[in-house]
């Protein structure tokens, strides 16, 4: 292993809760697909593979290999939801993947003959845009909400999960001085996603957009620089991962209880699945960074990390409070209210919709909240797993806690005073219409260009003569 | 065990001349016949190959063959090098798969089929043989004439109006070849290839560009670089699917072989650069790639659509070689071989559509996926591996493309290679999308199966050629790691062409 990662333990720190939450998803798809289960393990067999390669090779060509495979196993799984959406979903990536490629010529000819730390400011900016294509840098992540919200349950805890880490591992490996371009985006992305989150009416679309908003934060923590922020970085990856994971797998058996993933229809659901309630509740208050959970401590890494350099301490409070919104807004209407139940005793209807989940379905759930408050009572353990010193970040629990008591009062009561802020329900985002004018735009430049080029056929041999004539007086005047 | 070169060049024109003897006698033992020819001369191939292979990394390759016994200067000479031992085996391998694909495939006036099919073989391995330049532009006739025929195969309008628009323009690349070959041996009085590249320093300059001028005009012609583009796609998507593979994964590599040879090792590359056409060629061959995969956007049909991919292709090709590093040589080798591998099999998969659904043509992929899945996915691992994606073997000519340009510090070159590749995909994405598309049938369709229903005479044999490719394109990827040695040989000898000249005429140089 190369200098790049503080020790060689963070890669196997990393790729260890990679299998985990590839193991989590795996026992989740067994009750999920029916049909064709072995062609999904398969894929996800080849997509561990891939991601291994990624975080543990030194060599290009390796790299850019598991890279695309990443790319293809993820595309075949999106496949089982929308052909369509796999189409587009490649066409993005692999145009990502070219700039990567791009960028990769350009660090061989610089004299970087293995994956090493980028001196060159331009490569840095180049890297980040050709690995910002499959870590949804803002700017690159129009394709995110739609992705992960139209596939299916485990591919999609599968992409927001661990997929989009891949990219800022490989910053990880590539800046280890930080970049603050990397660093500005990051804290953008933190604000828009957090904002887009709060607008949804969708639950995996707030879900996707919250991934973009927690994404923001590692962004910052690697664009940082700084020990403590790469470090919260590193436990950002794994804890988001895990809590966003269990959140996008519950998020399959809230529609298949609710019959849909609107979030004004919850209510009733929340008292039938104590397991996904819990874990739904736990996923967010780690979101949100409430002390006890495991987010609290990483995002206090960050924090520390970020404050001193650039004072943005002040802005990370206003993330906090977006985030407490957005998690806030999703629990005000799954638990407190139920417009369904109210709109049926008014019609008299009976609703009767119940899914009993199995223990495959639950079991990862359950483990997943377990991890997330283990880490966050007990810190020491996971920098054990990571292999590093306890960083010592002063943390001072009881002001911690009456700011977190606070936050959630300010949330309750903005929620409490605007009625939960109900937005009219907006159709799940779609690339259909960009991809479509990219196609027609192109098609239409191509039939241009041909009627340019082509005339009728004896024109075109008048270009034989022509070029003979030119060349021969090139002869003359050379 | 080494064979001499001229039996390559036999066996194809004997078993031509051969053929109609046995239509005579009795017909169904054609298709024998020719399955038994063509596995012949591949497993000749083979066996010439594997035990050429020492020789071949270690550089020291090299046969030739006397006719008549009349030693080098005055007589006609076969001689076979490394580089034309690369390209013989790809001549011999596309052959055979295309012959045994055309069993299943072809279906009427088969007797004619073969016979120019072989011609077109015999025509194609003497171009790579010959060390004679007058017998060069013979064979070059052969097979430009076989050509014309094989594309009008089918007979209708657009594939004679294809065919005739081909002639046009082959026979003008004929006559400028042909008048190169003239000036060259007005000014040297010689034939022989390696006698004119150890004499042509000595011709007058202004003779040796005008010479220059016309090969090349001819050479471009064949290649279909822009300017001269014009009859590719019509060519290509007129002819039957099989004849458009050999089209574009031998014929066109033969030409590349032809530029390579009458360039590096006839007039010298020096000749080229002096004269500043190097550049030239690199702009109009990259102006050639853009244009032909913008074109391929705007098509329906898919041959056509393969047809300027095709175009795209041997712009980078001709692009690359127009460096002339020692890498860049390697990079068109490479790609010379991925590409014939990946568009034939584009072609051959498409032509099993294209047969199945005879009649339809604007909507003719509809259903594939529902009509024969592996080939269809064949398909898709074709397109894939054309646009460059890991780890097949397009990512890998794609990346020693991209770092020969970087060499030499053309960025718009990499630029358009990576356009070039995300284009791939939005001209490639339709045909998939219609192939998975349903076919709506009516009640009474339904109860006779027509749909599944073969239309070919052997399937197995169409099917099988299909998966061979697909397995060549999967594994030979692997090629440039696992055994690179005989590639980088061939571009030493291509870098030093005194060796050739010396091997050629046996250390007589006649000063």
């Amino acid at each position: 292993m190369n200098e790049v990662f503080p020790t060689m333990h963070t890669a196997h720190f990393l790729m260890g809760f990679g299998l985990l939450l590839m193991v989590l998803i795996g026992a989740y798809a067994a009750r999920y697909y029916h049909t064709q289960r072995t062609l999904f393990y398969l894929l996800l067999a080849f997509f561990t593979m891939a991601f291994a390669i990624v975080i543990y090779t030194t060599d290009w060509i390796y790299f850019i290999i598991a890279w695309e495979g990443v790319t293809i196993t993820t595309t075949a799984m999106i496949m089982w939801a929308e052909r369509r959406l796999a189409a587009q979903y490649f066409l993005i990536q692999f145009t990502g993947s070219n700039i990567l490629f791009f960028a990769i010529i350009m660090a061989l000819r610089e004299g970087y003959g293995m994956v090493s730390p980028i001196e060159e400011p331009w490569l840095q900016i180049l890297f980040i845009f050709g690995l910002g294509t499959k870590s949804a840098l803002l700017g690159l992540h129009f394709w995110l909400p739609p992705v992960h919200s139209r596939a299916h349950t485990p591919v999609s805890a599968l992409l927001s999960g661990w997929s989009v880490n891949l990219g800022f591992v490989m910053m990880l490996r590539l800046l280890p001085e930080g970049n603050s371009v990397l660093f500005f985006t990051g804290l953008a992305m933190i604000f828009y996603g957090g904002a887009r989150a709060f607008l949804s009416t969708d639950y995996k679309v707030l879900l996707a957009y919250s991934t973009l908003s927690q994404l923001g934060y590692i962004a910052l923590g690697v664009g940082s620089g700084t020990v403590l922020g790469q470090m919260g970085a590193v436990l950002h990856m794994v804890v988001h991962g895990i809590a966003k994971t269990t959140l996008f797998l519950g998020s399959g058996l809230w529609e298949k209880e609710c019959r849909g993933r609107i979030i004004y229809r919850f209510g009733q659901a929340f008292y039938h699945h104590p397991v996904n309630a819990v874990n739904t509740i736990v996923g967010f208050s780690s979101l949100m960074g409430m002390v006890f959970l495991a987010g609290f401590h990483t995002k206090n890494l960050i924090k520390h990390g970020t404050a001193e350099i650039y004072a943005v301490g002040f802005l990370l409070y206003g993330a906090t409070l977006i985030t407490v919104l957005y998690a806030m807004r999703f629990l005000w209407w799954g638990i407190l209210k139920d417009i369904v139940t109210k709109t049926a005793q008014k019609s008299r209807e009976k609703v009767s919709c119940y899914y009993r989940a199995g223990a495959y379905e639950k079991a990862p759930l359950m483990i997943g909240s377990l991890l997330l408050l283990v880490f966050g009572i007990y810190p020491p353990l996971i920098y054990m797993l990571m292999g590093v010193e306890d960083p010592q970040v002063v943390i001072l629990w009881w002001p911690t806690m009456i700011e977190n008591i606070f936050f959630l009062l300010g949330g309750v009561a903005l929620l409490a005073v605007t009625k939960g802020l109900f937005f009219p329900v907006r159709p799940v985002p779609s690339l259909n219409r960009m991809l479509e004018l990219v196609v027609t735009g192109t098609r239409k430049l191509s039939n241009g260009v041909y009627h340019l080029v082509f005339p009728s056929f004896q024109y075109q041999l008048l270009w034989i003569p022509l070029i003979i004539l030119f060349f021969l007086i090139w002869i003359n005047f050379s | 065990m080494i064979f001499s070169p001229v039996v390559f060049v036999l066996l194809p024109l004997g078993t031509a001349f051969i053929i109609p003897l046995v239509d005579l006698l009795h017909v169904a033992t054609r298709r024998i016949l020719v399955i038994i020819a063509a596995s012949f001369s591949l497993f000749i191939g083979v066996v010439m190959l594997v035990s050429a292979l020492p020789e071949l990394s270690a550089g020291t390759f090299f046969q030739s063959y006397h006719l008549s016994g009349w030693i080098p200067p005055f007589g006609i000479t076969l001689a076979l090098d490394g580089l034309g031992l690369v390209f013989s085996s790809l001549v011999t391998l596309f052959s055979f798969l295309i012959i045994v694909y055309s069993i299943g495939f072809i279906g009427h006036h088969e007797g004619k089929y073969y016979v120019l099919l072989f011609l077109f073989q015999a025509g194609c391995q003497g171009v790579v043989m010959t060390g004679d330049i007058f017998n060069l532009y013979v064979f070059i006739e052969l097979s430009a004439i076989t050509s014309y025929a094989l594309v009008a195969f089918e007979r209708n309008r657009s594939a004679l109006e294809a065919a005739i628009k081909y002639m046009v323009y082959g026979i003008l690349a004929g006559v400028f070849i042909f008048l190169g070959v003239i000036m060259i041996y007005r000014s040297l009085g010689t034939l022989n290839l390696a006698e004119i590249a150890a004499h042509f320093h000595r011709i007058p300059l202004p003779v040796q560009r005008t010479s220059t001028v016309f090969l090349l005009t001819g050479i471009l012609i064949k290649l279909g670089i822009f300017p001269f583009h014009f009859w590719m796609a019509k060519v290509y998507g007129s002819a039957p699917a099989s004849v458009s593979a050999l089209l574009s994964g031998t014929l066109a590599k033969v030409n590349i072989y032809i530029f390579l040879r009458l360039f590096w090792f006839g007039t010298g590359f020096n000749v080229l650069s002096e004269a500043g056409w190097d550049r030239l060629l690199l702009g109009g061959a990259l102006l050639s790639t853009i244009l032909g995969h913008v074109f391929a956007l705007r098509e329906t049909e898919v041959k056509r659509m393969l047809a300027f991919s095709s175009m795209g292709n041997m712009g980078i090709i001709v692009a690359v070689l127009s460096l002339n590093t020692a890498l860049a040589l390697y990079a068109a080798l490479i790609h010379v071989i991925f590409h014939a591998l990946m568009k034939t099999g584009l072609f051959l998969s498409a032509g099993y559509f294209l047969r199945a659904r005879e009649g339809s043509k604007e909507r003719s992929f509809v259903g594939a996926a529902y009509r024969k899945l592996p080939i269809f996915i064949g398909f898709i691992i074709f397109a894939l591996a054309m646009i460059g994606l890991p780890p097949l073997n397009g990512f890998f000519s794609k990346w020693f493309t991209l770092q020969a340009f970087l060499e030499k510090d053309i960025y718009f070159a990499i630029a358009f290679i990576h356009s070039g590749s995300v284009l791939g995909i939005l001209y490639y994405l339709p045909f998939v999308r219609q192939g998975m598309l349903g076919v709506k049938r009516r009640e009474e369709q339904k109860k006779f199966p027509s749909h599944n229903a073969s239309v070919f005479y052997h399937e197995r044999f169409v099917t099988s050629v299909v998966y061979i490719l697909i397995l060549f394109v999967v594994l030979s990827g692997l090629l440039p790691f696992v055994y690179p040695d005989p590639l980088e040989t061939v571009i030493a000898e291509l870098a030093e062409p005194n060796r050739y000249i010396e091997r050629v005429l046996g250390g007589l140089i006649y000063e």
